[in-house]
């Protein structure tokens, strides 16, 4: 009888993860045991500091809580506040907000893409690493990246943590002439977007598909930001207001983030993927056939080629923007006013990583008193560690330290933002 | 072109605001060719201010086993940062890792200083601790030198570093 043998990896910090997690692999007799996505960032409490503040106040404090997808938890809040309020935003204040949003897709899927997931495939440490070799590609993800970052700076204030977002509107707009030198950047973005699709979908992107349940933002007229259905592959079709009828978050000893999963079914998968799989027929044609070109289909089910996603989705974002500033006239008023009144209210929005949603219920003073925001990496804890178990024993025969890599990419898939979701990462793999 | 000088912290973290409060100490006191900019950290939003600047400073509190209000003073040029300093940051990508990725993509500035003061306590809240609160007013004087030297180019080769 052969003695049984058990190994243990145990990646203490996840490198190149907003936030900190940790992986645990136990392996015995060649076989995956357990497996762990441990998130031990201490929790944030987001929630309790709205409570008893006004409901003005929300889009400045939620913006706090990622330094990378602020704009996503200000929209949530400043949807769910308006859905109280019963305001009814002008259509060029809604243009702005998406032009915010293309603002931080561009620069959170060019920061994710280049300097964070692209070292994974192309075998190097980090992104330092990487611009030992490939400078050029480098530079161009930084410059794509600014731009980015100019579009939030321009209509949030600043570009971390913006302060311009107001229930109702923005405090201040930009004038038209603001826009002009910008306008000419994203035009060489919009070259340096299509380079950036040629350099993702040329990347050794392994071979490996789940059936996720993909849920995501669904609009009748475009490629989702803020507003939409929540819909699935597998039949979910709601209202943003049922979420809590369908979606259970709850606390898992092994994480300081909770889990969140469809009650019916139990894991699903938010972001790129998600998004594009149930949006394909919305992207322009010129998009899809960007997205054709770099070899992807309608639907997507590997996660690996979420780094190509994010290409095309940069794509979508820089044309979206030009659209919007060659369109814009400033609005007569930068925010429309109303009435307090109590009641609760829903947003739901696509950060880069996934659906962001947010319940808020607020008093007759306007004061809050409760808030609910479910981030997309707490949605995505349960596909990572399902990924995790179908990945593992196809590669279990690999050194440690390979397959704590490949792990580490497979969760890296997910652009995981722990500090987020906790409102970082760790591999230990056990063999036994 | 103007010296750019960048504060970096965060104003809720105690003794890590330090390079904010220095930062505007500086602006308030106009010096003529100097700009001057607070920044969370973040290493790629550095390098996208640094990266069309030849005379750049950055302040920061530091923490190590020295000390606190120690202060330092680094030629980026000639002495590389230690890593361990930053060990606290949030960031993904903290000065250390800016300064190694600006190396390798040739965005260092050419005269490129680091001024440090060492930290005693990143606790939430507000207000710098008595130590660093008098290592801040040093660290000011010196800073101030340090700009006017680097709006002297025919100087650079003569200005001395070191802790």
């Amino acid at each position: 009888m052969s003695k049984s043998k058990t190994k243990t990896i145990n990646v203490d910090y996840l490198a190149r993860v907003e936030g900190e997690g940790s992986l645990y692999l136990k392996i015995k007799d060649n076989k995956v045991q357990d497996i762990k996505f441990k998130i031990f960032e201490p929790p944030r409490f987001f929630e309790a500091f709205l409570r008893d503040r006004h409901y003005y106040e929300a889009p400045d404090i939620t913006a706090r809580i990622c330094g990378i997808c602020p704009i996503a938890y200000q929209m949530g809040a400043v949807h769910a506040m308006e859905d109280i309020l019963e305001i009814s935003i002008p259509k060029q204040i809604r243009e702005l907000r998406r032009l915010i949003y293309c603002g931080e897709w561009i620069e959170s899927h060019v920061l994710h893409a280049y300097m964070l997931h692209a070292p994974d495939f192309l075998g190097y440490q980090d992104a330092i690493e990487l611009a030992k070799d490939h400078p050029d590609i480098v530079t161009e993800g930084l410059e794509l990246k600014k731009i980015g970052n100019e579009l939030v700076t321009l209509l949030g204030g600043r570009e971390i943590h913006p302060i311009n977002v107001k229930v109702g509107g923005f405090y201040k707009l930009p004038s038209k002439e603001e826009f002009a030198p910008l306008y000419e950047r994203l035009k060489w973005a919009k070259k340096a977007a299509y380079s950036m699709i040629k350099v993702m979908s040329s990347l050794d992107i392994p071979e490996f598909e789940q059936d996720y349940e993909f849920v995501a933002l669904r609009h009748e007229d475009e490629y989702p930001f803020n507003e939409g259905r929540l819909v699935s592959n597998k039949g979910l079709d709601i209202d943003i207001a049922d979420f809590g009828k369908h979606f259970q978050e709850e606390h898992v000893k092994h994480s300081t983030s909770l889990h969140c999963r469809l009650k019916e079914r139990g894991a699903y998968h938010v972001g790129p993927l998600a998004r594009y799989s149930l949006n394909f027929d919305k992207l322009s044609s010129e998009v899809q056939k960007a997205a054709k070109d770099a070899g992807l289909q309608e639907e997507c089910y590997n996660p690996f080629k979420s780094i190509v996603i994010r290409a095309v989705e940069t794509l979508h974002a820089v044309n979206e923007a030009i659209r919007i500033i060659e369109n814009y006239k400033e609005p007569k008023k930068p925010y429309i006013e109303a009435a307090i009144k109590a009641g609760i209210g829903h947003g739901c929005t696509e950060a880069p990583r996934g659906i962001c949603h947010h319940t808020y219920s607020i008093d007759g003073d306007g004061l809050i008193t409760n808030a609910v925001i479910v981030p997309p990496t707490s949605q995505n804890q349960k596909s990572i560690e399902g990924d995790l178990e179908a990945l593992v024993p196809s590669i279990i025969d690999l050194p440690d330290d390979q397959l704590s890599w490949r792990c580490e990419q497979a969760i890296r898939n997910y652009d995981p933002c722990i500090s987020c979701s906790c409102h970082f990462l760790k591999l230990k793999v056990d063999r036994e | 072109m103007s010296v750019l000088v960048i504060g970096i912290g965060n104003k809720y973290r105690s003794d890590d605001a330090v390079g904010l409060v220095i930062a505007d100490s500086i602006r308030e006191k106009n010096i003529h060719n100097c700009s001057v900019v607070k920044n969370s950290g973040e290493g790629i939003s550095l390098i996208n201010l640094w990266e069309e600047h030849e005379s750049v400073i950055i302040i920061d509190a530091v923490k190590s086993e020295n000390l606190p209000g120690k202060t330092y003073v680094i030629d980026i040029a000639k002495r590389n940062l230690n890593t361990d300093w930053f060990q606290l940051s949030t960031h993904l990508f903290s000065i250390p890792e800016a300064i190694d990725l600006a190396k390798q993509l040739e965005k260092l500035p050419t005269r490129f200083y680091f001024y440090g003061v060492e930290a005693k306590n990143f606790e939430y809240g507000e207000g710098l601790s008595p130590e660093v609160q008098k290592a801040k007013d040093i660290l000011i004087t010196q800073i101030i030198d340090g700009i006017q030297f680097l709006n002297k180019p025919t100087n650079r080769s003569s200005k001395s570093t070191g802790n």
